[in-house]
């Protein structure tokens, strides 16, 4: 059995909430706590480890919550992903707060007070539930004097790119070839991710997942002869989750210990970089070439999927609680 | 919004139930935390009131800065929040008036419920000490 590893930072100036926060973080089977009083030093800790979930309060001096979640989401630290789960806790639910808050596509809004057992609950929920979040870019073009009151509007959205996208439903992804997206849903993954299957890192799980997604999504609009408008866009986005892939690993690998794990998997890392340096230039025109590639990229993924470094995760009667 | 006289000083059932844990180890480290905590963010509020919030004549040409009431809502939304956390009914419902009065820039609500604060918050203290007694909390 192999237990999930999850980072809970926790951020609130009060000192007896704080600890309230720590204290049930630490409880929940899998996560490690961290804790913070104040922004900047919520953003020491987002800058040096890999966090997986975020919980803070609105009204902070220094930094506020907002602020930190607009650097978050905007990409501004370097180990922690932009795309991790937020939760506010808050004592006030005002209005414009909370439609910042939906700019930021943030998880959840908790309003205090919250029962140990009832955050407990919500931490673990965030943890296995992905939501969609844009690119980075996205969050970083929003205002970031924090006046703006409502999300930026829809035109904007369908140019963004999204890394992490809703594994069953696209709505705005492909606005170039509505055939595309029907031929997709009914068609398998090329490359697939094993329910339950984990790497112990919660992260490196969803940027394999997200890698396996959009690999797969490259492939279907290849192979189901889609405008190549369609098709490139599709291999940008698995070059971008192949370059995402190898950013939280290169952050993760610094700070951790299992050995054997890291010295395997840094093999198949290095042996997917000429397949992700090909991704990244070949011509969609060549099929041949790109039949080839993604036939190397499905051999990489099954050799990579497998025991010891993806193993079964057993311990899903922890995770849920 | 409930009669603050008819709310209890510090019910321990919400403390036990916030933290799923009804030990005594549990119960004063909480209770001493905030005991600590929340001296400092009354003084904090005590002394912000005498020096800021004035509405008799003698201050009327030095009104708060908006700064000054921004502080204060801040102060009484983080004393609010702890005392959620541990069942301090009566002074949460304190400061969630005080709160809306600093952020609406009433004066004169502020500075009226401020005066309750030497009520509310001695009584609170007496209670905190007495539990923490009762709970084998050596330091009181």
């Amino acid at each position: 059995m192999l237990l999930k590893n999850f980072n809970v930072l926790v951020v609130d100036d009060v000192v007896l909430m704080c600890d309230f926060l720590y204290g049930v973080a630490k409880k929940v089977p899998g996560c490690y706590a961290f804790k913070a009083l104040d922004g900047k030093t919520a953003a020491e800790t987002l800058e040096n480890e890999a966090i997986d979930l975020l919980i803070t309060d609105i009204e902070m001096k220094g930094p506020t919550g907002l602020e930190l979640i607009y650097r978050v989401r905007s990409g501004s630290f370097a180990s922690t992903s932009h795309d991790i789960p937020i939760i506010i806790f808050s004592g006030n639910a005002y209005l414009e707060l909370i439609q910042q808050s939906i700019s930021y596509d943030v998880n959840d809004f908790l309003a205090k007070p919250i029962t140990a057992d009832q955050l407990i609950r919500k931490i673990q929920h965030h943890l296995q539930t992905e939501k969609q979040i844009k690119s980075a870019a996205h969050y970083l073009a929003l205002n970031s004097d924090f006046s703006a009151k409502t999300a930026v509007p829809d035109e904007n959205r369908k140019v963004s790119v999204a890394i992490v996208r809703e594994l069953s439903h696209k709505p705005e992804a492909e606005p170039v070839d509505t055939d595309a997206s029907s031929k997709k849903a009914d068609e398998k993954d090329f490359l697939f991710w094993p329910e339950h299957a984990t790497t112990g890192y919660f992260q490196i799980d969803r940027r394999l997942r997200n890698f396996a997604f959009n690999i797969s999504c490259f492939h279907n609009v290849f192979v189901g002869n889609c405008k190549p408008v369609a098709i490139e866009s599709e291999r940008k986005r698995a070059c971008e989750a192949c370059d995402y892939l190898f950013h939280i690993a290169k952050n993760i690998q610094h700070k951790e210990r299992r050995h054997q794990f890291w010295l395997l998997f840094h093999q198949r890392l290095e042996k997917l970089k000429p397949l992700a340096a090909e991704l990244n230039s070949v011509n969609i025109k060549h099929h041949s070439q790109v039949l080839v590639l993604l036939k190397r990229l499905s051999y990489w993924w099954m050799q990579t999927c497998n025991r010891p470094i993806i193993q079964k995760n057993d311990d899903d009667g922890a995770d849920h609680g | 919004m409930a009669d603050a006289a008819t709310l209890p000083v510090l019910d321990l059932n919400v403390l036990i139930a916030m933290y799923g844990d009804d030990s005594a180890e549990t119960i004063t480290l909480a209770l001493s935390g905030f005991r600590r905590e929340a001296t400092h963010y009354v003084q904090q509020l005590q002394n912000a009131g005498q020096h800021n919030i004035r509405t008799d004549s003698a201050r009327k040409d030095h009104a708060p800065t908006d700064t000054a009431l921004a502080d204060m809502a801040r102060l009484c939304h983080s004393l609010k929040s702890m005392c959620g956390l541990v069942g301090a009914a009566k002074l949460m419902q304190l400061c969630m008036t005080l709160e809306q009065a600093a952020r609406q820039q009433d004066l004169t609500t502020l500075q009226n419920e401020l005066l309750k604060l030497a009520e509310v918050w001695p009584e609170l203290l007496s209670q905190l000490n007495l539990t923490l007694l009762q709970h084998g909390y050596p330091d009181v």
